[in-house]
């Protein structure tokens, strides 16, 4: 094996990155080599992957051999010399920037490179990017600095012009398929299924190939339309939906949370007794705070991102629905149309045959709109009671909104 | 000739304003008749009321007219009703009685009794909510003479509350110093707008009532108070208010109120009102209207586009349109 194994379907970015990695180890390093990087992708194309095994083939003094004990304690997340920092929060803060920037001058330990990976790197504010951007202008010579965004217009232009761009590309089904079966070790039906309803989504694949849990939240999501039926219930549906993200969001930071409130009190000394104790009291409040603060951030981020997953579900089922529209349910030599949720054909098949091309493409706009609503910050439950509307009845909208101010803000 | 006053005259209801207001009207009319006329006022709660009863009730040695006011007629005993039937069946020249009952179940047989006897009853019932408010605010405006559309009605209940004697003050001052007829909204707004303080859930209320100039207008009276902060407010109230109407809109018919209050997450009481504003709405407005609200809180949040950035008067703008989209 290599530390390149997890990166999947990524032929062109993947040559970029051994070339920099086998330029890194040379003495000087070679041009290939460069002291910032910027890697782009869409979700789950595998951004963080590439940046972690990119990390661990820089601090292999064999170029990423994924052997040796640099390679794994790199791809196990314990290389001293690589900080990898995710964002919990909405955005950055200048202050994690300046925590980062603080990072950067410390000398690598082992190898001979000191890398920071900032994943998420949209999220930095535009003051958190001109701290970052002084660091990145003026590097000492072994920091490797490798951000990751959706896309290069994420980041300030004057960051991204400072950064090699190495773009990742949606990768094919088969090639996720592939990598659940050989890396994994999945049967084939379960690697075909789950790459094909994560829709490009590596992690998202993993995870409906492993969990149960994941798989059962999947088929809640994709009996959605078939519970919309009057107001009322369309209403109901939504508010089903919202608080079973928000349920999931919570079950999965909960522990979490409260160990790391645990960790906080007794870093403060909780019960300690003497002297100091009632400053030191107000200082635990307030660290408190601040935790509390970015657990609830976090939270949120997480039940968004939960139901964006949801959303992009309906969107595949949807796509299925209107690909039977367009191109019959029996592709060339009579064999099925291939479909995203080839485990629900029957229902989709149905509701391809009970609406129009034109209902299908309404249902689409809608869900787009619903993610834009999330992305906006408009209240879930809202979001997804619009959203159920609009599926129920996907021509209201224009009908009734057509031509007015509202439809057009 | 002057007219002359009811011999007896029963006023109900808990309502202190209105009961004040009969006792005032009743003496007034006694003077007019007579200039020399004493008042009496006889708690009927006292112990001994009967004796007092009798005693007022019984011919003056020198014939003064007099007004006998029983309060709180609900804690008659059996001799204060006797004294008082007498009373009232072979009544003393110029002597008028006036017996004010709380209407409630306390002392029931009373006020059945004394309304056998009355000449005339008065109305006395608690107007705090709803269409006594709105009868009332009628009433009054045309005791000063005066004209008010619907609109600055309600306008005006919903600047100053539903207390009567809020009300009662408010109307006479708007009617002494209105110089035409009527009383419009911007009298309305001119006096009480500044004193106000508006809530989104009034603002919703409006809405769902399909009240929209009312709505429009305490809205911008709350805007100019509260400023832009009023947005996000505002959206949920008109989001909570519409979720609750679609409860009670589509429930199953003949459901008691008791499962709708669960169902809606409303208070019981809070039924009624739903199922009147239900009747301004059908399923398909509903349906729009939760459209336009998430529409609206995207705005307020600063618009649903990547790289949208409404300012607050964008904001504000939107809310007025969306709130005059939502109650036409
Ligand atoms: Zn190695």
């Amino acid at each position: 094996m290599t530390v390149w194994d997890s990166l999947i379907g990524q032929e062109k970015p993947l040559q970029e990155f051994k070339d920099a990695a086998v330029a890194a180890a040379q003495t000087p390093a070679g041009p290939e080599m460069t002291h910032a990087w910027l890697v782009t992708g869409p979700p789950g194309s595998g951004r963080s992957v590439a940046a972690r095994s990119f990390a661990a083939a820089l601090v292999c003094p064999d170029a990423g051999c994924g052997e040796c004990v640099d390679c794994q304690d790199a791809l196990a997340g314990r290389h001293p010399d690589i900080e990898m920092v995710t964002p919990e929060g909405v955005s950055y803060k200048t202050a994690d920037a300046r925590e980062l920037v603080t990072k950067a001058s410390i000398a690598p330990l082992r190898a001979k490179w000191h890398i920071l990976v900032v994943e998420d790197a949209d999220r930095l504010t535009e003051t958190a990017n001109n701290v970052l951007l002084k660091a990145i202008e003026e590097p000492s010579s072994s920091i490797v600095w490798i951000l990751c965004t959706p896309s290069a217009e994420d980041v300030l232009p004057t960051v991204r012009s400072r950064c090699r761009l190495v773009r990742l590309t949606t990768p094919e089904t088969q090639a996720i398929a592939d990598y659940l079966a050989t890396v994994e070790g999945l049967d084939e039906a379960t690697a075909v299924f789950a790459a094909q309803a994560a829709q490009g989504h590596v992690g998202r694949a993993r995870a409906l190939a492993l969990d149960a849990g994941v798989r059962e939240r999947r088929n809640k999501v994709l009996r959605f339309p078939s519970e919309l039926g009057d107001l009322g219930s369309c209403l109901r549906a939504a508010q089903d939906l919202a608080e079973t993200a928000k349920a999931d969001a919570v079950a999965a930071t909960e522990s979490q949370d409260q160990k790391e409130l645990a960790d906080l009190a007794q870093a403060w000394g909780e019960g300690a007794e003497g002297r100091g104790v009632r400053g030191g009291a107000r200082g635990l409040k307030s660290a408190q705070k601040e935790l509390e603060d970015r657990q609830k951030s976090r939270r949120n981020r997480m039940e968004r991102d939960e139901l964006d997953r949801a959303l992009l579900d309906l969107l595949g089922y949807y796509r299925d629905v209107i690909r039977i529209q367009v191109e019959g349910s029996e592709g060339a030599e009579g064999s099925t149309t291939e479909l995203i949720n080839g485990e629900h054909r029957v229902e989709i098949e149905h509701a391809a045959r009970t609406s129009t091309p034109g209902d299908t493409l309404g249902r689409i706009e809608a869900i787009e709109r619903a993610r834009q609503a999330l992305i906006a910050n408009v209240a879930p439950q809202l979001a997804l009671e619009a959203l159920a509307i609009e599926l129920r009845s996907p021509h209201l909208r224009a009908n009734e909104l057509h031509n007015s101010e509202l439809a057009a803000t | 000739m002057t007219a002359q006053p009811p011999t007896f005259t029963l006023v109900v209801g808990p309502e202190e304003l209105l009961v004040e207001r009969a006792i005032d009207s009743l003496t007034q009319a006694a003077l007019k008749v007579d200039p020399t006329a004493e008042v009496h006022t006889v708690d009927a709660a006292d112990s001994g009321a009967a004796g007092l009863i009798a005693e007022a009730c019984s011919p003056s040695l020198f014939g003064t007219p007099a007004v006998v006011i029983i309060t709180h007629a609900e804690s008659l005993d059996d001799a204060g009703l006797a004294q008082l039937e007498q009373a009232i069946a072979n009544p003393p020249v110029d002597t008028w009685i006036l017996a004010a009952h709380e209407g409630r179940v306390k002392g029931k047989k009373y006020q059945t009794a004394l309304a056998k006897l009355a000449d005339e009853q008065i109305d006395a019932a608690a107007i705090k909510k709803g269409r006594a408010v709105n009868d009332f605010v009628a009433a009054e405006v045309k005791r000063h003479r005066k004209k008010m559309d619907g609109q600055a009605q309600t306008l005006f209940v919903a600047a100053v509350g539903s207390d009567a004697r809020t009300l009662s003050a408010g109307l006479a001052q708007l009617a002494s110093d209105v110089e035409g007829d009527e009383i419009t909204e911007a009298d309305v707004t001119r006096y009480f707008g500044g004193a106000t303080d508006v809530t989104s859930y009034q603002i919703a209320d409006a809405v769902m009532a399909r009240r929209g100039k009312e709505a429009l207008h305490m809205l911008r009276m709350a805007e100019s108070v509260a400023g832009p902060t009023l947005g996000p407010p505002t959206v949920s109230a008109l989001v909570f208010a519409m979720r609750q109407l679609v409860a009670v809109a589509t429930a199953p018919p003949g459901m008691s109120e008791r499962d709708l209050a669960v169902e809606a997450k409303v208070p019981p009481w809070k039924i009624r009102t739903l199922k009147q504003q239900s009747r301004h709405w059908n399923q398909k407005q509903c349906a729009v209207a939760m459209l336009v609200l998430a529409d609206l809180d995207a705005a307020m949040k600063g618009g649903l586009n990547i790289g949208d950035q409404l300012v607050p008067e964008q904001k504000a703008l939107v809310l007025e349109q969306s709130v005059v989209k939502l109650s036409n």
